[in-house]
């Protein structure tokens, strides 16, 4: 493993955290599956494509793509998702994913089936440890580690966290105590979102943008909250890694393709061998 | 903390429909797509012709295009290309005297959508010739139902294109229209060697046709005394090639070829400027850089050397008038014209020659007419070969430039070789 690829391990990682942690707010708060993850991480790209387009600066792109879509999923979150609460069956799930075909489908419509690309911010390389690097790669992957630890704070650190969390434990019970949880749980499905959002606009100078982008990081988001267990912040930061970091750690000596089924062998055996998670034993209990 | 499922168990549950939900996402977003099956204007109902000989009703097509799932960039470009073939050759006084009218369904890039949706053109529409179908697959699934019914199919586009003769020669009714990996590269991979460099490096999609076009690449190279320094294949939805940058590095190419597809294609290329390897080699490839999917990341591709059998900046009056057409007819369409729309705008100046040759729009008659005929297209002159029913066509060495291409070199007209490149070796 030389420089380069110890970087590429760790950018990888940084965003497979980012977006799987929008995941796991929204499960950890209302319980809801939301398939259309990763449509909202494509429709932050598609913020990015549609600023750059129009010739504004690719940064208001990025500042813009999480209140765009933040507020599309808080909007989401009363019209649609709010009304299935409480139904012990698979309402939510089909929801969101009739959801994610519309949304797939409505981009399709407006911008076509093609790819697009957004320019970098930054051009140009950077040498760190030992690697010639792209620098919006790094620059982006601070943002996302920087958006990561102030979620972080904003969940332990705030009284709109302890309410969060208070909802997260007992709905009932934090509703009976005073907390609006209806606020909560729409800002908590905003705020899942517009980590999704942010990722997709942070990533769309990197990577190819379309329509269908968003079911990889649908099935590599719940890889992550499966491995790392779910509605667990910790469990979701091991996951990450452990999912993202695994997969380019090991297509360095092997074939994508092999790394890609290694990755999802390890999915299969944690949840035969510890449905909670990997770190079920571990922090995900304390803290 | 937040863990706070109380039953892991019937979260697992959860998860394992979400699981299967995905399973069904992934197999292309089918399920919604039939209403997407279009038609031309009116006259394709009244059918009734069926295969009889001259008649005074239109001659029907039948057309095959996937506009939903992956492949949809060439759908859309078979789509309107039918739309403006059929619009100009009843412009032009139609196929012999009658107008033509088709039916475009969608076969979704699905084998088994393919093979219904045939039978529905063959048995119920009762069109009078049978065109379409992008993925090899889909055609080899065509192909069975197209002989059952006793039709004529036309595949017009680029593919491996072993499909029009059987183990037992010819197969009488089916032709490719479309170019193959050989035709493209037997002349491309000789100048890529000997004006970009020797060392090359393959990279392309892991499934059938990149590995097909590998094996016709790394052919040629070895004959034309090239190196090949690495091969690397990556897993369709790919959008991180950080990996793969780091292994072609260090593999120290001094072209490398790119058979990734679809849109995987284009994260790739920008990331190879954004490592700064673009400046350190020369990138060429086919087919990521084709006309359908170049529009969305031409700028990142600039300088990319690829080849075709079409691009629109040719310089003939015949592309000049069909350029024009299109741009009028689909003039917020993306940029530059689809190879595809071109070939099946060729396919039909082909058929009308034929059945003109023939005078009877009986298969029999046509396919044996079709044998050996020669036409004027946009892209050049193109003849039916009788030996494989592959079209021999023009290439050419293009270099992305602008929003399209410039001609590099006009690599002549390239028959396919040997007669055995259509054997049917993989049909069941």
């Amino acid at each position: 493993m030389n420089g380069t690829d110890v970087l590429n391990l760790v950018v990888t990682s940084v965003f497979t955290v980012q977006i799987a942690l929008g995941l796991t707010i929204i499960f950890g708060v209302m319980r809801v599956i939301n398939m259309a993850h990763g449509d909202f991480f494509m429709l932050g790209a598609f913020t990015m494509v549609t600023v750059s387009n129009s010739g504004l600066p690719v940064w208001v792109g990025i500042v813009l793509a999480p209140i765009v879509v933040g507020a599309l999923g808080a909007a989401v979150e009363r019209g649609i998702v709010r009304r299935l609460y409480g139904r012990r069956d698979l309402s939510t799930l089909l929801a969101t994913f009739a959801l994610s075909i519309a949304f797939e489908q409505l981009v399709d419509l407006i911008w076509g089936p093609q790819s697009f690309t957004v320019r970098a911010p930054i051009n140009g390389t950077v040498t760190v440890i030992g690697a010639t690097y792209p620098t919006y790669r790094l620059v982006a992957a601070g943002v996302a580690v920087l958006v990561i630890a102030a979620v972080a704070l904003l969940i332990y650190r705030t009284a709109f966290g302890i309410r969060i969390r208070a909802t997260m434990q007992d709905g009932e019970t934090a509703a009976a105590l005073g907390t609006n949880t209806h606020a909560i749980t729409s800002s908590a499905f905003g705020l899942g979102t517009a980590l999704a959002g942010l990722a997709g606009a942070l990533m769309a100078p990197f990577v190819g943008v379309n329509y269908a982008m968003g079911l990889a990081q649908t099935v590599q988001s719940f890889l992550v909250v499966i491995t790392g267990g779910m509605g667990s912040i910790g469990g979701t930061v091991g996951g990450g890694i452990l999912i993202g970091g695994g997969q380019s750690a090991l297509s360095v000596p092997l074939s994508g393709t092999v790394a890609e089924i290694l990755v999802l062998l390890l999915a299969i055996f944690v949840m035969l061998l510890r449905p909670g998670g990997i770190f079920s034993r571990g922090q995900a209990r304390t803290a | 903390m937040l863990k706070m499922i109380s039953n892991p168990r019937r979260t697992l549950a959860l998860v394992a429909a979400a699981a299967s939900l995905l399973v069904i996402a992934g197999c292309g977003s089918s399920s919604n797509s039939n209403s997407n099956a279009s038609s031309s204007a009116s006259a394709s109902s009244g059918a009734s012709s069926g295969g009889a000989a001259a008649g005074k009703g239109p001659i029907t097509i039948g057309v095959l295009a996937p506009i939903t799932g992956n492949l949809a960039p060439y759908g859309v470009g078979m789509k309107n290309g039918m739309q403006l073939a059929v619009d100009l050759i009843n412009a032009d006084g139609g196929i012999a005297g009658r107008k033509v009218a088709y039916t475009l369904l969608d076969d979704q890039t699905s084998t088994q959508v393919s093979a219904t949706q045939a039978r529905k053109l063959l048995l119920q529409d009762r069109v009078n010739f049978l065109l379409g179908t992008v993925n090899s697959a889909d055609t080899l699934a065509v192909i069975p139902q197209a002989e059952a019914a006793h039709a004529l199919f036309i595949y017009p586009v680029y593919g491996e294109d072993r499909s029009c003769t059987s183990s037992n020669g010819v197969r009488p009714l089916i032709f490719g229209y479309g170019d193959t990996p050989e035709q493209q590269l037997v002349q491309f991979v000789p100048y890529v060697l000997s004006h970009l460099g020797k060392r090359v490096y393959f990279i392309g999609s892991d499934y059938v046709f990149p590995h097909f076009v590998d094996s016709v690449f790394a052919h040629f190279v070895q004959q034309d005394g090239g190196t090949i320094v690495g091969t690397a294949y990556a897993p369709l939805g790919t959008s991180d090639f950080s990996s793969y940058i780091a292994k072609i590095k260090s593999a120290h190419p001094q072209v490398l070829f790119i058979a990734v597809t679809g849109t995987d294609g284009v994260a790739l290329v920008k990331q190879l400027g954004q490592f700064g390897l673009r400046s350190e080699l020369k990138v060429t490839g086919t087919p990521s850089f084709e006309s359908e999917v170049i529009g969305g990341f031409s700028q990142a591709a600039q300088g990319v050397y690829t080849v075709d059998r079409y691009f629109q900046a040719l310089d003939n009056p015949l592309n000049q008038r069909y350029v024009a057409a299109y741009e009028k007819m689909f003039p917020t369409a993306p940029k530059p014209v689809p190879t595809t729309a071109e070939e099946v705008y060729g396919s039909l100046l082909m058929l009308k020659a034929a059945v003109a040759k023939a005078g009877t729009i009986n298969p029999d008659s046509v396919a044996k007419a079709l044998d050996g005929i020669s036409v004027d297209t946009p892209g050049g002159t193109v003849t039916m070969n009788p030996k494989n029913h592959i079209a021999t066509t023009n290439e050419y060495l293009l270099q992305v430039h602008g929003a399209g291409y410039r001609l590099v070199k006009a690599l002549g007209t390239i028959p396919q070789p040997g007669d055995e490149g259509c054997s049917a070796k993989s049909l069941p």
